[in-house]
């Protein structure tokens, strides 16, 4: 009896041991060990494709994809909020949403049943700089998915009975935008950003919104469309399970009468507006249990040559992940936000830098102050972007650029969109991957040095006003203006 | 080397109901002595790997009082283990390139990583290292409860949709695990302790609860090895859940709930099976037919005819307990939202008692083929379908007896379950309206 159970022990012991001696030991050492690599500089490989230009200026890109039985649709229609003036903000989306609505061959009903038998989706977007298309079918819906498309471009229905309706529901999202902190946030910086009267402000500015779509008629919103809508701006790229011809001779039926109705070009308002730098605004929200931060400054244009080392100091400084400055100082060490980013658009005529967060009320002025710190710290050389930071970020990338660019159509499109909207070599993605993998951190730091101004951030705090004037005069903030939300 | 075999199972017959041809995926599935499980997705397009550690554990497995715990626990995840120190999991993976995160939902909590496929084992490691090995130091937990506490404020507090979907939710489902929402109460928060996460951790945390998932640019037979290497010896633990009950909602109720907003909304919550129940797919369809179309029964009458919404639509929550639908409908104000629900009530009667049309039928089964179809075009897409089958009902193959449900339903189908789940009005419904 004696024996067994010690027999019994041994052996549990035996196990115990074989346990602990075959099993991995995790040592700080044992992870180093695993870590360190340096990723190879991807290529993207270009798809085999086609480009012609339609006699009515329309590009066409085609690439075939046999893999899955489908068909993508992207495309843009050129010069987006730029077309715009303040008299008519708002007037883009508005008739984007009518188009793809109802045509003059298919009411909103039949529209929406066809689509829904063909399983073809359409969505429009507008941009700074251009609208955006997005459609999608299975490949045997090819050429539903093309008919339903040039429908809506060419033949929208801007007199039915729905013109009353769609105005009074965009009108209503508006004032619902007035009581949302992040919209609340956005209609007040590109207000300050571009001024009033530029259309890079427009898509935010509910005040004005609700004014100019209000007065909108249908005679105005189908004279826009033939100012806008016209196939010499418009670039469509294709790429699905289908023989180039047919989609070729399926384009050329839907697309190939369509004239032009305005000139292919037009010249962009330039930003002449000087933003209140240094300034802070705080936008009265009730119910706010924390604030919205966003702060920012006017930034170059798409053209400036000193945008992607710009890019990766941005990555190094405020990319939103946790190895990003801002996120370890604000999230990691202090607790105060969930998140934290600072992003960059360059668009035609401009450009913008922004941050933004959510922050307890208490942690306002600190997270201002760090937000500040942290790009002086690297401006001023005090804490320069180490050339260990700048390769964390460029293997990141050459490690991700694959993923991003795994399928036909995200490659085509980005072909498309660099050669025809932003006027750059059609290869652009790889001389982007060749151009951030040659940069030095003396670089980044040169012209995030010269670019970055922390002393002309301005700041929009939506929340509870007395709370954050609170927090921002216990600090010594004087510089500060309350507005109220305006609902 | 240990001889072990693979099962690898051919994927996708499914698509036959539908009458097209497509590829078919393939994955390797194994179960290791101590219960783990592996899936194992191989798919060269390009060179990475995506590693999900899945955690048979959600907001579902808190008790009262102590909600929220199952995310928080998540957060805590990252704060390092005793051979890791606070922040050296992002920077191991940042630091070969790749990213990494998590997420908590009812019934799990997933945990992943993208890297270059090289980097696999170092993947591997991290996740195992801290499915038993988390650090949990007081300082650092009680700095991410503050973290986790803006979180709360962020995303549902200054929302109108999550708050009012929250304490609708809170009082239809009160005292039971869907009483409250994923990130917990404030209050629960408030009063959450290190030990307490600790103890959760222990409870949850252990092989015979987890599914590791690797999808990409891999060998399945050394990734199975690696699995094993770094998990294999881990011993199972025995994991009690807490009783799931479930809420007796009779009639209708409805709240009136106050939100700074600009528009209305109407949420009805609805009772639901559970996910593998038959009638899912059913009930999904309805849900097309009735409010989710652009040419639905409810947009044809209330959107296009009377303009009395700006949308609508309705989902369900599906999960390895009995769930919930959630139907929803924006409004211009609340004196329009009484003859909204009226009117909604009044199409699903029709579709109850004349059917749908065999066009109704079709559109949905196309809309389900096309989301099919276009799933494939990133192998990651599925595999999570794959593994939620396994963890929530231990059917790997559930999606795709879902596809079949979808292929077979009948217009009787749609009849039988909005009669079933939804006309008897046993619902909660809340009206989220502007603040004075």
């Amino acid at each position: 009896m004696f024996r067994d159970r010690f027999a019994n022990a041994l052996l549990v012991v035996l196990v115990v041991l074989s346990t602990v001696v075959s099993a991995v030991q995790f040592t700080p050492e044992l992870f180093e060990q695993l870590a360190g690599a340096k990723n190879k500089v991807p290529n993207i490989p270009i798809p085999d494709y086609e480009r012609y230009v339609l006699p009515n200026g329309m590009v066409v890109y085609v690439a075939e994809d046999k893999r899955l039985p489908i068909v993508e649709v992207k495309g843009y229609v050129k010069y987006g909020l730029l077309n715009e003036r303040s008299e008519i903000a708002g007037i883009s989306n508005f008739m984007l949403d009518l188009m793809n609505s109802a045509t003059k061959n298919r009411d909103e009903i039949a529209l929406a049943e066809e689509k829904e038998l063909h399983g073809v989706s359409i969505v429009f977007g507008v941009k700074p700089d251009y609208y955006e298309i997005s459609a999608s079918a299975l490949s045997e819906d090819l050429e539903a998915l093309l008919d339903i498309l040039a429908d809506e471009l060419r033949n929208p229905q801007f007199r039915g009975d729905n013109f009353a309706r769609k105005k009074q529901e965009h009108l209503q999202s508006f004032a619902h935008a007035k009581t949302q902190e992040q919209n609340l946030a956005r209609m007040y910086f590109y207000r300050a950003l571009y001024g009033e009267d530029h259309p890079y402000s427009f898509l935010y500015n509910y005040d004005l919104l609700l004014k100019t779509v209000s007065a909108l008629t249908p005679e105005q919103v189908e004279d826009f469309h033939k100012q806008t809508i016209t196939p010499n701006r418009i670039v469509l790229v294709i790429v699905g399970d289908f023989e180039r011809e047919t989609v070729r001779n399926v384009v050329e039926r839907y697309f190939g009468d369509w004239e032009p109705t305005a000139p292919a070009d037009i010249t962009p308002p330039r930003v002449t507006n000087r933003p209140p730098y240094g300034e802070i605004l705080v936008v009265d929200r009730p119910t706010s249990t924390q604030a919205y931060l966003m702060m920012g400054h006017d930034l170059f244009d798409h053209r400036f040559e000193g945008r992607i080392a710009f890019l990766m100091a941005n990555r190094v400084y405020g990319s939103g992940m946790f190895n990003c400055r801002l996120m370890k100082v604000l999230r990691t060490q202090k607790g105060y936000v969930y998140g934290v980013s600072a992003g960059m658009q360059n668009h035609e005529v401009a450009g913008e830098y922004f941050i933004t967060t959510s922050v307890r009320y208490d942690a306002i002025a600190d997270t201002i102050k760090t937000v500040v710190e942290e790009m002086r710290a690297i401006k001023d050389g005090e804490r320069p972007i180490t050339e260990e930071e700048l390769f964390e970020v460029v293997n990141l990338y050459n490690a991700q650029f694959p993923d991003a660019y795994r399928d036909t159509i995200s490659i085509l499109d980005s072909v498309a969109f660099n050669a025809e909207i932003r006027g750059r070599n059609p290869n652009y993605v790889n001389e982007f991957i060749q151009a951030y993998n040659s940069l030095t951190a003396d670089v980044v730091n040169q012209v995030f040095s010269e670019h970055a101004h922390p002393d002309r951030l301005f700041a929009v705090i939506v929340g509870l006003k007395d709370k954050i004037v609170e927090d921002l005069e216990r600090n010594g903030y004087k510089n500060y203006r309350v507005v109220s939300s305006g609902r | 080397m240990r001889k072990w075999s693979l099962l690898t199972v051919l994927f996708f017959s499914l698509v036959l109901a539908f009458s097209i041809n497509l590829p078919t995926p393939e994955y390797v599935h194994r179960v290791l002595p101590n219960g783990l499980q592996v899936f194992i997705f191989e798919d060269r397009t390009v060179p990475l790997v995506k590693v999900q550690v899945w955690y048979k554990v959600g907001s579902i497995d808190e008790t009262e009082g102590k909600t929220g715990a199952a995310h928080l626990l998540e957060h805590t995840m990252f704060n390092g283990t005793h051979a890791l120190e606070k922040g050296k999991i992002d920077e191991l993976i940042t630091s070969v390139g790749g990213e990494c995160n998590a997420g908590t939902y009812y019934d799990y909590t997933v945990y992943y990583e993208i890297v270059p496929s090289a980097k696999l084992e170092l993947a591997l490691a991290i996740e195992a290292d801290r499915m038993r090995n988390l650090k949990i130091d007081p300082e650092d937990f009680y700095r991410e409860l503050e973290v986790v506490k803006q979180e709360r404020r962020q995303s549902v507090e200054n929302n109108f949709i999550m708050s009012g979907w929250e304490e609708l939710q809170g009082k239809a489902f009160r005292g039971t695990p869907l009483g409250h929402h994923i990130i917990g109460w404030m209050e629960d928060l408030e009063s959450m302790t290190h030990d307490y996460i600790k103890s959760f951790y222990e409870m949850f945390y252990a092989p015979n609860n987890a599914i590791v998932s690797i999808a990409g640019d891999v060998d399945p037979q050394e990734a199975l090895e690696l699995v094993e290497k770094y998990f294999g010896e881990y011993e199972p633990a025995r994991i009690e859940r807490p009783e799931y009950t479930q809420a007796k909602i009779e009639g209708e109720t409805i709240l009136r709930l106050p939100r700074l907003t600009g528009v209305a909304l109407m949420l009805q919550l609805y009772q639901v099976p559970e996910g593998n129940h038959e009638d899912i797919a059913a009930i999904e369809a309805l849900l097309d037919i009735w409010l989710n179309s652009e040419s639905s029964r409810v947009n044809r009458e209330l959107y296009y005819n009377r303009g009395l919404i700006l949308a609508c639509g309705g989902f369900t929550t599906t999960l390895r307990i009995p769930g919930y639908v959630l139907v929803y409908a924006f409004a211009y104000g609340e004196e329009d939202l009484d003859q909204i629900k009226e009117a909604m009530d009044e199409e699903l009667e029709k579709i109850a008692k004349e059917g749908v049309s065999p066009e109704e039928l079709e559109k949905v089964k196309k809309s389900k083929l096309k989301q099919l179809v276009f799933a494939l075009k990133d192998i990651r897409e599925l595999a999570d379908e794959v593994v939620l089958g396994a963890l929530r009902y231990g059917d790997p193959l559930f999606y795709k007896k879902y596809i079949e449900n979808v292929s077979k339903l009948t217009e009787e189908d749609i009849q039988r379950v909005a009669r079933q789940y939804f006309l008897t009005k046993n619902r909660y419904v809340g009206y989220v309206v502007p603040k004075d």
